[in-house]
Formats: C-alpha cells, structure tokens, sequence
C-alpha cells in the first residue's frame, strides 16, 4: 500500500514544468502590472502569492478552473487614488494587462480579483490589486454593493498550514493534495481548496501532529473522512458525499486487510478516480473468519 | 490466580499470531495482533492493533494485562469525539476487557490463552465496529468500578 500511495502523490504533484509554467505566468503578470504601476522591471517584492500555489498543494492534471492566486501590491498613491473607487482600479489592472496580453487571452475583472485566461489552456492567473498595511494585512478593493475596501489576511492560513506541514513532515500538504484530488473526482461535491487545506490543518494536528508513514496513509485517509462526517451536519451539502467516501475507503480498508489489494485498489479508485495506481495482485493466503454469537462485554471504569 | 502461559500456550498463540512476539524478560507478548471476525449477522470486520499482552503485571489478576502500544485508540477516541473510557481503556492505558464479576463466566476453569485469544478478538472487533459504524454492536458495560476478581 505504501507503494501505491507514493505513485498517487506522484500522479497528482505537479511536474517541474508545470511549475516552471505557474511561475512564467504570474512573473509575466506581475512584471506587466510593474511597468504600468511603478515603470518598473519586474519586481518581485510587489508580489505576494497565496492560495494552492503558495502551499505547494495544486494537483494534476490542469483544468481550466486552476489559478494561481497573486496578490500585487500598489503603492499608496494608487491607493488614495482610487479610495472611493475600488472598482476603478480593477479596471485599471485589467487595461494594463490588455495591452501585454494577445486578443486570444481572455482578460477578466470582477468582484475583487482580475483573471487572465491564457489561451494555451494551462495556468490562468488571478491577480488582486492591494495595499499592504503597517499590520502586514492587505487592503483588496471590492467592487460588489457600491464598492469597498475589505481587509484580507493571507498570511495567518499560510503560517498556520506551514507550521502543521512541517511538524507532521509534509503530512498536511500530502492529505490536502490527496483530497483535493477526491473533489476533482467528485463533480458535484462544493468543497472550497481553502476550507480543504483549513479542515485537513486541523484534522493534522490533532490527530498526526507527528505526520504518519506512507504506509499508513490508508488509515489517515479513512480516518480523515471519519473526522470530518462526525463534526459536519446532515444539512451540509458535503454531507453525503463524505458519507460516500468514507464507506468507500473503510471498504478499502477492510480489502487491504483480507489482502485483497486489487479489490482495494479498485474502490480507491472509485474515490480518487484512474490518478489512484491499480494493483495487480492479490495475497495468496487468505485468513480464517472467526464467527462469534456472544461475548464478554467490554467494560468502562 | 496468576495467568501461568506455558510452553505449549506460547507456541500456539504465536502461531496464531505470527506478527507477535514473546519478551522473556517481561513475560509479555508484543506486536501485532490481526483478526478477521464477525458477531452474529453484523458485518465481517478484519482489523490489525498493535498489542502489549503483560502476562504477570497484576500477580493477583487472572487475566494478562492488555495494552494498546499503537495509539490507535487514543486517535480513535480524538476522531470520535469520544472520551477513551467510552472505548474502554483504563486510566493506566490498559484495556477493560471483562468486568472483573463475569470472569468466572468467560473462564470456567480459571486462565486459558485460547479462550483469551478469541475474548480479545471479540473486544477488538467491538473497538473496530464502533468505530467504523459509529455504534456499539453490543452494548458494552455501564460505568462503575465497584466490582472485583472473585
């Protein structure tokens, strides 16, 4: 099973080249922004990346719906500027990033962020114009009900997933990929990438604060789902999807431990989808079932 | 009183589970113990738990002392919600397997390794089921310390 894991987080890491592509993209952008906003080259201080790509848990294959989410910061002239027009400035970004970016590129403004569609069908780009505050919070404007200036924290998230990552050795960047790739897998299921890395931080740390080894990935799994279906409510749309998973994986589970891996692997599947690796072999040796109508009862203090 | 494992218990039991290992020096059998049971019409639950069987912990005790080394149920009791007592384990880590009254019971003719090893699979798959199922398959024994070894 540890080998079947390994392969998994394989297939849904991102290659250096997919990588290498992010970071031409939102580099791209950015120097774009640092010419217009600063006449400046590119410079990488007036960036700030947050989300999937600043946690290292983007996973494989591309969809059209992956961003790599970038903060760039505005000076505080641009800021006084467009104070009372938020939406001014999202405008702004947008006919700055038009003028680099061919026709055939979809450029986007809305709500708080401005997205740049490449047309080569890999990494878009999501940019929020903000202005960095004394605290290390950011300013981002908001253009919906008449406008605004909200406060966003990025750093609080990353620091607390960081921590956790690395006190359980890579265990809370390995499970979130791992789940983000049973929500890929489940197409109905609204399961935010924020609210995955926040839920899979809190379930690490308690429950594996020291990490786990690969081969027992199995029961982390089994036991993430069991976690999350004992604390959300009936009324939680992922309620029954979660409810799905978990018995799916406990299936698993109970496959694994009658050694049989193919069968295992086959409702891992079901959950993951084909990036899950298919076993070809099941253990020759079968273990006997002991059958039993009663029981010591087991007893509390 | 004491559980006296010969020989013959040693041998068997190890063969029974191969994954375990016998400690000279502490009379105890350590590692892990796998199963594959069911009760009545409930579900076939296969499981492994990595065990502590002291077998003279308590001189005066007639069963060993069974320790869960894994932290297995400790998780399990965090996953749950629950508090570990409710997954019956002692305040001393240990597991209460029996109510200390029905010994005689379970174990007519006082210690029996084989007898033993079937009681602990049916404790194990309690723990198993509870957890998998989110509910006990029979009822375990209300809260109480009033009972003692007859």
């Amino acid at each position: 099973m540890a080998l079947r894991f390994k392969k998994f987080i394989e297939n849904i890491t991102l290659t250096e080249a997919q990588w290498k592509d992010a970071k031409t993209k939102y580099e791209g952008v950015c120097a774009c922004l640092d010419k217009h906003f600063y006449d400046s080259e590119y410079n990488e201080n007036h960036k700030f990346l947050f989300g999937s790509y600043k946690l290292k848990t983007p996973v494989r294959p591309i969809v059209p719906e992956q961003d790599v989410d970038v903060l760039f910061r505005i000076d505080y002239s641009t800021y006084l500027k467009y104070q009372n027009n938020p939406g001014g400035l999202l405008q702004e970004v947008r006919k700055a990033l038009k003028e680099k970016y061919t026709t055939t590129d979809i450029i986007k403004a809305w709500g708080k962020v401005v997205l740049i569609q490449f047309s080569d069908g890999t990494h878009n780009v999501e940019v929020l114009p903000a202005y960095e505050m004394y605290n290390g919070e950011f300013l981002i404007p908001n253009t919906e009900n008449g406008g605004s200036w909200n406060v966003f924290d990025p750093r609080t998230p990353i620091k607390s997933f960081q921590d956790s990552n690395q006190s359980s050795n890579s265990l809370t960047q390995e499970l979130t990929k791992m789940i983000k790739a049973w929500k890929r897998n489940t197409s109905t299921l609204e399961y935010k990438s924020y609210r995955i890395a926040e839920d899979v931080t809190t379930f690490v740390n308690n429950i594996y604060p020291d990490g786990a080894d690969t081969g027992s990935y199995l029961s982390v799994i089994k036991n993430f789902f069991t976690y999350i279906f004992n604390r959300i409510s009936s009324t939680d749309a992922r309620y029954s999807h979660i409810n799905t998973a978990k018995t799916r994986v406990d299936k698993a589970y109970q496959y694994e431990e009658d050694g049989k891996h193919i069968e295992a692997s086959e409702e891992l599947r079901k959950v993951f989808g084909d990036v899950f690796p298919k076993e070809e072999e099941n253990d020759d040796n079968t273990k006997s079932i002991r059958s039993f109508t009663n029981a010591p009862s087991p007893w509390r203090v | 009183m004491a559980c006296i494992v010969d020989r013959t218990d040693m041998e068997w039991i190890l063969k029974m589970q191969p994954e375990m290992r016998y400690v000279d020096s502490h009379n105890a059998f350590v590692g892990t113990f796998s199963f594959s049971a069911r009760y009545r019409d409930l579900e076939l639950i296969s499981d492994h738990y990595k065990l502590a069987i002291l077998c003279n912990e308590f001189p005066n005790s007639p069963l060993p002392v069974v320790c869960e080394i894994g932290g297995r149920i400790a998780r399990m009791s965090k996953i749950l919600g629950i508090d570990t007592a409710d997954l019956h384990v002692n305040g001393d880590g240990s597991l209460c397997i029996i109510r200390p009254d029905k010994f005689k019971l379970w174990y007519p003719n006082g210690f029996d390794i084989r007898i033993f090893e079937r009681h602990l699979t049916t404790h194990l798959y309690w723990l198993s089921y509870r957890e998998r199922y989110g509910k006990e398959p029979w009822p375990g024994e209300e809260h109480g310390g009033l009972y003692s070894f007859d």
